[in-house]
């Protein structure tokens, strides 16, 4: 990437020939000149960019939006009550809340650097001794004194980043570590204040990372790859999701991988000139192509000798089950070295909500109602992941979020695995599936419990035949047809897809006031995701008790059949004799 | 009066011992990070949980031991407007630690028994608050205090000195409004630990702006608008957001609050 190429503009009346160095990728400085002046609002006097001009956005951008004028509230962190969990910063979908591990000493030199009484006073009150990071560590160290000291642990929110969503409110829970408050004018500078302090504090380090708590990849500054300032709404899945993967593959390649991002939602708000989310080579190709341009780039790339640098294809269920499917299709079939990375939000997100073959039976989207008789998508949806495992040596992971050791492991296993993976994601849009902007984590396990969205992996190295590769690890009672939760009352409620459906806005139409399902459509759609699960389970070898169950009750029933048959028939001759 | 340690420590053995329900947020921690699915949740407690690392006891259980306001105010009778010393409290957790308590789960109506985690104890201990004073000569006027009150007085916000010293100007204000004098110390804690106000003319700025703040929203909510960080999005969006009525509610009693504090201030 040191080559340099030359750049041409029409910027003025003589064509001028100018060198640029790709090197500049990374010139925060003349990226800082261009973001401060859209935050100020003056972009129309900065002179022709040679990044524009290129349709290139300096890595990072982002980090220098703010969006601390437009959220109206922020998490507050309740020290004593933290845990050092990283539920929040995992969860979080614009890298606005992070965690930080270091030493007292560290922790008091940093303190003794704030000018205001009031500002160190509120830093300090945002670090704890957890058990994780510092008991934990000092019980040890009082057997073997050469181990590493306790490390005290903190929580920042950078509010220019925060859009006020309460997700890692909601993640947080019952443990009570974090509220949302009120953003005013006398609280939002402390904040800044804070997280200044926070960005003068050095790496937490290695030893104090627990590696075995995939959580606690993004405790290393240098995994936080999205650094936020994205345009995604409020709480959006698919931006935890990216935070996610990106964390994983930063971890053991750093910077060096790249993302050929096929239009949709993501690059709407990932790639909004002059903002850039991205600490990786990023590429936005169109929707239908993204597999079919990152094949190119893996081709140009082994030749160059980057066999072993990482490549994924990053787009939503637009793009990879509808647009570019044949081109997905393609790729995998081409057994190259690419990951594929599938935001799953069962619809267009990004122009308003169209019907994908993604979408569930019954979920309302554009040009899936019509009129008054028809409430929703009528076909089947479309099971990208059993479509790819039947690829040629494909590894396939159907996964959530916030199932952090699935997800993470899914993650790990495609950068490890050499030739095409696919990782299919569930992903909440808020919007379109009108649900809480703190529930894209919540409506995930959700959809995973009811068998909107099974979890499953194929790794076509464990064996020779499918269900040897196939797991179904991470869904509840996977050898029956629902999980059935039991109430504190005893009685049993199985969690089902109307369980689910019912707490999505997508599916209101189907419900009577009391929650009910009033149509035929939406007990179509339940009948389907049955169906999916049963064909994942026969492919996964996974014998369902309940179907055996009714299959005995069938056979006994008509063997019973049978006998009343000839007994009657028996009878009746006995009669007639 | 002193604290009666053996009422605390016999209140904070009960409450660690009692049969406590697994929550969803503790069933799906384990699924998400010990990849256990719910029917396998019951044998994994029986045979994992002494097994498990201090902090991820601490991570898992956190949910159930952290006590809420209710139970903290039960605390407040046995500690006779007193505290106890740091020291008090670490020989408190040693002797509930020593006690060999048991801790029992349920979920989907079958128990699970073990032993307590002492991480479980420290916390629940810890976050009652016992070791934290409660405001005394700045309190006189207005004794007697309810348990509720003494409960919010004792929370670390009021362990700050400058707002231990605010504390009055502000109770006072509260005494010289129709507010219920609960609601609005609850109000105050909640608006000192956020805003910090340090003199009463920033408490009159400070509550114009929460007042505002929450203006602000209330105005969103009702014309179904929000916030939108990217112009395409809001052309597809904007306008279609409902807000619960409580949510509502929640606002308007808090700028009522705020509104009538700022008057009796300024």
């Amino acid at each position: 990437m040191s080559q340099e190429v030359s750049e041409s503009t029409f910027n003025d009346k003589e064509f001028k020939e100018k060198a640029f160095s790709v090197d500049d990728w990374f010139d925060f400085k003349r990226a800082d000149e261009v973001v401060q002046a859209y935050n100020e609002g003056g972009g129309s006097g900065l002179k022709a960019d040679p990044y524009v001009a290129r349709s290139l956005i300096p890595a990072g951008t982002g980090k220098e939006r703010d969006f601390s004028y437009i959220a109206p509230e922020l998490p507050e962190l309740i020290a004593e009550a933290c845990v050092g969990c990283m539920d929040c910063v995992t969860n979080c979908p614009d890298t606005a809340i992070l965690g930080k591990a270091v030493s007292n000493a560290v922790l008091e030199d940093t303190l003794n650097a704030i000018e205001d009484k009031n500002d160190r006073e509120f830093v300090r009150e945002q670090f704890v001794e957890t058990t994780k990071y510092y008991t934990s560590f000092e019980k040890r160290r009082a057997k073997k004194p050469e181990l590493p000291e306790g490390a005290t642990f903190g929580i920042f929110i950078d509010p220019t980043k925060c859009k006020g969503c309460a997700e890692c409110v909601e993640v947080c829970g019952d443990r009570g570590a974090l509220k949302m408050i009120k953003k005013t004018p006398d609280n939002l500078p402390r904040f800044m204040a804070a997280f200044e302090a926070y960005n003068a504090l050095p790496n937490t380090k290695p030893e104090h990372r627990i590696v075995k708590d995939k959580r606690d990849l993004m405790l290393n500054d240098d995994n936080l790859t999205y650094v936020g300032g994205a345009g995604s709404c409020m709480g959006c899945g698919e931006a935890s999701v990216l935070r996610q993967f990106m964390a994983a593959t930063s971890e053991k390649y750093g910077t060096n991988y790249g993302i050929v991002a096929a239009t949709g939602c993501n690059t709407v708000y990932g790639s909004t000139y002059p903002y850039n989310p991205f600490m990786v080579p990023w590429t936005n190709p169109l929707f239908e192509n993204a597999p079919a341009d990152a094949m190119g780039i893996r081709s140009a790339w082994d030749a160059m000798g980057h066999e072993n640098r990482p490549l994924w294809v990053v787009g939503g269920d637009g793009a990879m089950l509808d647009i570019g499917f044949q081109s997905l299709s393609r790729l995998l079939t081409s057994g190259m070295n690419i990951k594929v990375l599938v935001l799953d939000t069962q619809v267009y997100s990004n122009t308003g909500g169209q019907t994908s073959t993604a979408t569930y039976i019954g979920q309302e989207a554009k040009m899936s109602f019509h009129g008054k008789e028809v409430h929703g998508k009528v076909e089947g949806r479309k099971e990208l992941g059993v479509i790819c495992m039947m690829h040629p040596r494909t590894y396939v992971a159907q996964t959530v979020g916030p199932m952090a050791k699935h997800f993470y492991g899914a993650i790990e296993r495609a950068n490890e695995f050499n030739g095409p993976a696919v990782i299919n994601v569930f992903t909440t849009c808020q919007p379109e599936h009108g649900v809480a902007d703190d529930m894209a984590a919540a409506q995930a396990r959700l959809a995973v419990e009811s068998r909107a969205f099974p979890v499953f992996v194929y790794d076509p190295d464990k064996g020779d035949t499918i269900k040897e590769c196939m797991s179904l690890a991470g869904n509840p009672s996977a050898t029956r047809d629902w999980h059935t939760r039991i109430l504190a009352d005893g009685t049993k409620k199985p969690v089902t897809f109307l369980e689910w459906a019912k707490t999505e806005g997508r599916f209101r139409k189907h419900f009577d006031k009391e929650g009910n399902p009033s149509t035929d459509l939406i007990q179509m759609g339940q009948e389907e995701r049955l169906r999916n699960w049963w064909r994942l389970q026969e492919l996964a070898g996974v014998e369902n008790v309940d179907r055996k169950e009714r299959a005995e009750a069938a056979k006994e029933a008509a063997k019973a059949a049978k006998e009343a048959a000839k007994a009657a028939k028996e009878a009746a001759k006995a009669a007639n004799a | 009066m002193s604290p009666n340690i053996a009422a605390l420590k016999e209140l904070a053995s009960a409450e660690l011992t009692r049969t406590r329900g697994l929550t969803p947020q503790v069933v799906d921690s384990l699924l998400s990070q010990h990849e256990v699915v719910p029917e396998e949740v019951v044998t994994w407690l029986r045979e994992e949980i002494e097994q498990l690392e201090s902090y991820e006891q601490d991570i898992l259980f956190s949910p159930l031991f952290t006590p809420d306001f209710a139970l903290r105010v039960r605390f407040e009778d046995a500690l006779n407007g007193d505290c106890l010393s740091e020291e008090e409290v670490a020989r408190l957790i040693g002797e509930l630690v020593d006690n060999d308590l048991r801790m029992t789960l349920e979920y989907e109506s079958k128990i699970v028994e073990s032993a307590m985690p002492a991480v479980a104890i420290e916390r629940l201990v810890h976050m009652l608050h016992l070791d934290l004073s409660l405001p005394s000569a700045e309190m006189a006027p207005f004794r007697p205090l309810s348990a509720e009150v003494r409960c919010l007085l004792r929370e670390r916000t009021w362990q700050r000195p400058q707002h231990r010293d605010l504390l009055p100007t502000l109770l006072s204000a509260v005494r010289s409004t129709d507010t219920d004098f609960t609601d609005a110390v609850h109000f105050l804690t909640d608006f000192v630990r956020s805003h910090r106000p340090t003199t009463r003319e920033e408490c009159v700025t400070f509550l114009t702006n929460v007042a505002d703040a929450y203006e602000e929203d209330l105005k969103k909510h009702t014309s179904g608008d929000r916030s939108f960080f990217n112009p395409e999005l809001k052309a597809s969006y904007a306008g279609k957001w409902k807000v619960e009525d409580n949510v509502v509610e929640r606002h308007k009693r808090a700028i009522a609050i705020a509104r009538e504090l700022r008057s009796a201030l300024s």
